[in-house]
């Protein structure tokens, strides 16, 4: 009631003092100024985690107290300004900076940060209240502190329970592994693992990979036994002096390393660490918020409340569990399970239950039918109008995903079309100075060079239009062709058309062709669009390679040619490659998921097939076998070579 | 009239003309390579050099230009940043890497999401996106010669 009076007071000050009216005693602002709040960080105040901490803090020490609050926060970042932990020239320049404030209350979060409070800013700031957080024994030993001092502090390493659920999930380990950063609070971190390790019955056998740069670490990582446990204990600095938030690399940390990892800061699960008896950033902000304002509200002489211990918190991500193969009923009771998914009968209960339905349903169906044999001739009559429809559906879907793939490439076509335009203008140009330098009449060489102006001006003139053409031929919606097509060919065209996007990526496209001409019979449109598909795919794919690399090969085997596109991607996983040639599956973000069907749709009416598989050495790679014209195609050779004959004598007439 | 048509001006010397072959003395050793695969694009280039009297060698692709063996370096290389095989900045890597000191490079493209990505690159003297204007180029080149 008495913090609403004051609150109201303030508020008319505030008004009193916009309207410019008398100014406010001095008493009056004494009794109605806001509650100030010192926050001593021993780490960068900027990371994910810390801004979390610091949000949580703030919103609860306003909520819960009801009346003005200023936070003022200091990051001293002893891990990166090591010397500064025993410095008094800071603490009197802080004492200064906060002399003329009347700071109510410190809070130091982090061992070391309390220390510094205690130690080096206490004198300046003697007598106020500090209620300490994320605080640890036995780094921090809570009967030493003064009588002015509380605040919330781990019991003993977290280390020690997040091994022994490390030990219940992994009872065959028999190697424990100790990552951490050569920073401070990183050796102080190992230090804790490595005692903890120690304690353990039974002890398992220890390695520690300490203060190595990440470039270091990763590949020494990927190389432990896979029957290993992997404890983070912290990286905060590496041996070279580079800093780093840990919440940056824990994932890739956790990716490299081929056994489980464990951790002791509830931020990290969800990067690919499987759990450990962690600190909750966000618990504890609002837990110490609320110990913060139960400080402020002590009535004159009590004394301070006594330190709090903080609880013991398992927790573990449910899809690492999974990765790793470790049984969720090994798990310490009470543990926190995140990211759990539903069961697959829990998510697909109603698709399950239509499904044993449809099927009740559709057999009735078939014994009605099969009762009723009269009608079958009638059964069969509906069943080719069906198919009819599919190959009509068929039609508009090979079209629709034409255009669809138009939509991909057009982006490509109108960087191709910007060559040709701007040699034109450049030729224009050069041309149009040559003839304004010419005072009269052109002399020969000048006429010379402007012939050639025009001829070039010309070729890019009809490069232009070929580039159109080509886009139109993919968009027209056209019957089935039949001819001879060199697959050769077909590979270098796509391979043009896709070369802006090639570039962009820094992609790199290697031909394999075999020189036995891999002829097939068929609609040349239609089979330039199952490769490039194929290609742009593969060059999607191969995106997640730092060198994406994409081969492009042909092979005439006896009857059949085969076109194989293989890529250096991350290959296909199973579900993948199940449902590949799905239509509307996608794992593409922007993806519309008809290519490969249509790839397959176009193949198969050429009697081909298609099929993906994992290539060796990495990747996937997509072939295509169709039956080549080689015996089939005996006559449309010949035809060839009559019309070879036909047209020599006018193309080469010296030869006669 | 289009700003890529402005007539020349005077300044950049158009009066003096010179047969192919270069100019003699000192002119002789000092010459341009021109890297791009676009071929009425070398000879517009092939035509102002010629031009200017300054001696410039074509090549339709990065390995045409490794296979071809100089008494001297370039003075600047105009490299197109497309290129069949290897790719213009691929080049100029290899050539940083291999046959130090890399010349004076000027970046070529009709694509400018291609050249912003050279911004604040060591490897790139200048770059020009094309349709450019031949006084642009050659303020660029004519100062490394």
């Amino acid at each position: 009631m008495s913090q609403r009076l004051a609150a109201r007071a303030f508020t008319v000050t505030i008004f009193a003092l916009a309207l410019g009216a008398t100014a406010p005693s001095a008493a009056a602002q004494r009794a109605t100024r806001s509650t100030r709040v010192l926050v001593i960080y021993q780490q960068q105040a900027e990371t994910r985690p810390m801004l979390e901490f610091a949000e949580q803090l703030r919103a609860t020490v306003n909520k819960e107290l009801g009346s003005p609050v200023e936070f003022y926060q200091e990051a001293l970042d002893f891990d990166r300004f090591t010397g500064l932990e025993q410095s008094s020239p800071l603490a009197s320049y802080l004492a200064d900076k906060y002399h003329q404030f009347a700071i109510d209350i410190v809070v130091p979060v982090g061992g070391r940060a309390l220390k510094f409070a205690v130690d080096q800013l206490g004198r300046g700031l003697p007598d106020v209240p500090v209620v300490f957080a994320l605080c640890a024994m036995p780094q921090t030993d809570p009967t030493a502190q003064p009588a002015n001092v509380t605040g919330r502090i781990s019991p003993a390493s977290r280390f020690a329970p997040t091994l022994e659920m490390a030990r219940r999930l992994q009872p065959d380990a028999e190697r424990v592994v100790v990552v951490g950063g050569a920073g401070p609070s990183d050796s102080t971190s190992v230090d804790a693992v490595v005692s903890a390790v120690s304690a353990l019955g039974n002890a398992p056998e220890l390695s520690v990979l300490q203060g190595l740069p990440l470039d270091e670490l990763l590949p020494k990582l990927r190389q432990i036994p896979t029957r290993s446990i992997v404890i983070f204990a912290n990286y905060r600095l590496d041996g070279r002096g580079h800093a780093y938030e840990p919440l940056d690399i824990v994932g890739s940390i956790a990716h490299a390393a081929p056994a489980p990892m464990y951790t002791q800061l509830a931020s990290y699960v969800g990067e690919g660490v499987v759990g450990g008896s962690v600190l909750r950033f966000d618990d504890e902000a609002v837990r110490t918020g609320r110990l913060v304002v139960r400080v402020l509200r002590r009535r004159r002489g009590e004394p301070m409340p006594p330190v709090e211990l903080i609880p013991n918190t398992f927790v573990a991500d449910s899809r690492q569990l999974r990765r790793w193969g470790l049984a969720e009923d090994r798990l310490p009771p009470g543990t926190e399970l995140m990211f759990r998914e539903p069961t697959l009968w829990e998510r697909y209960r109603t698709v399950v239950l239509l499904t044993l339905g449809i099927i009740a349903a559709e057999s009735m169906l078939i014994g009605s039918l099969l009762v009723e044999r009269r009608r079958r001739k009638q059964a069969q009559l509906v069943a080719e109008e069906q198919q009819r429809r599919i190959d009509e559906t068929r039609r508009q879907v090979a079209h629709m995903g034409r255009v669809a793939l138009v939509g991909e490439l057009a982006a490509t076509m109108s960087h191709d079309l910007r060559q040709p335009l701007a040699a034109i203008r450049m030729n224009a140009e050069a041309g149009a100075k040559i003839v304004a330098r010419a005072s009269g009449a052109l002399d020969a060489e000048d006429r010379a060079m402007c012939e050639e102006i025009f001829s070039d001006i010309v070729a890019d003139n009809v490069l232009a239009s070929d580039i159109i053409t080509r886009v139109r031929a993919l968009v027209r919606r056209e019957e089935l062709r039949s001819q001879p097509v060199d697959l050769n060919e077909i590979c270098r065209t796509s391979a043009r058309v896709v070369q802006y996007d090639v570039v962009a990526r820094h992609a790199e496209i290697t031909f394999e062709l075999d020189p036995g001409q891999p002829t097939v019979t068929g609609d040349p449109v239609q089979l330039q669009q199952v490769v490039l598909n194929l290609l742009v795919n593969a060059l999607d794919a191969s995106a997640a390679s730092t060198t994406p690399h994409v081969t492009i090969s042909t092979v005439v085997q006896g009857e059949k040619v085969e076109v194989a596109v293989r890529d250096n991607g991350p290959g296909l996983s199973g579900e993948v490659q199940q449902r590949l040639f799905e239509s509307f599956f996608t794992t593409k973000p922007q993806g519309l998921g008809l290519g490969l069907p249509i790839v397959q749709s176009i193949v198969e009416r050429h009697h081909g097939r298609v099929r993906a598989e994992n290539a060796e050495g990495g990747g996937a790679v997509f072939r295509v076998t169709l039956p080549g014209t080689r015996s089939a195609g005996e006559n449309a050779s010949n035809l060839r070579l009559k019309t070879l004959q036909m047209q020599t004598p006018v193309a080469n007439g010296i030869l006669q | 009239m289009p700003a890529g048509l402005r007539v020349a001006s005077n300044a950049m010397g158009y009066q003096a003309k010179v047969l192919e072959g270069g100019a003699p003395g000192r002119m002789a050793d000092r010459w341009v390579a021109i890297i791009d695969d676009h071929q009425s694009v070398r000879s517009c280039l092939t035509r102002v050099m010629r031009l200017e009297r300054i001696r410039a060698e074509v090549f339709a692709s990065a390995e045409e230009y490794l296979a071809y063996s100089a008494s001297s370096a370039p003075s600047c290389l105009v490299l197109d940043m497309q290129l069949p095989g290897m790719s213009g900045y691929a080049l100029a890597q290899l050539l940083d890497r291999e046959r130090p000191p890399l010349p004076p490079v000027i970046f070529i493209s009709a694509h400018e999401d291609l050249l912003a990505s050279l911004e604040h690159n060591r490897l790139a003297h200048g770059s020009l996106r094309k349709p450019f204007e031949m006084d642009d180029l050659l303020a660029l080149v004519k100062p490394l010669l």
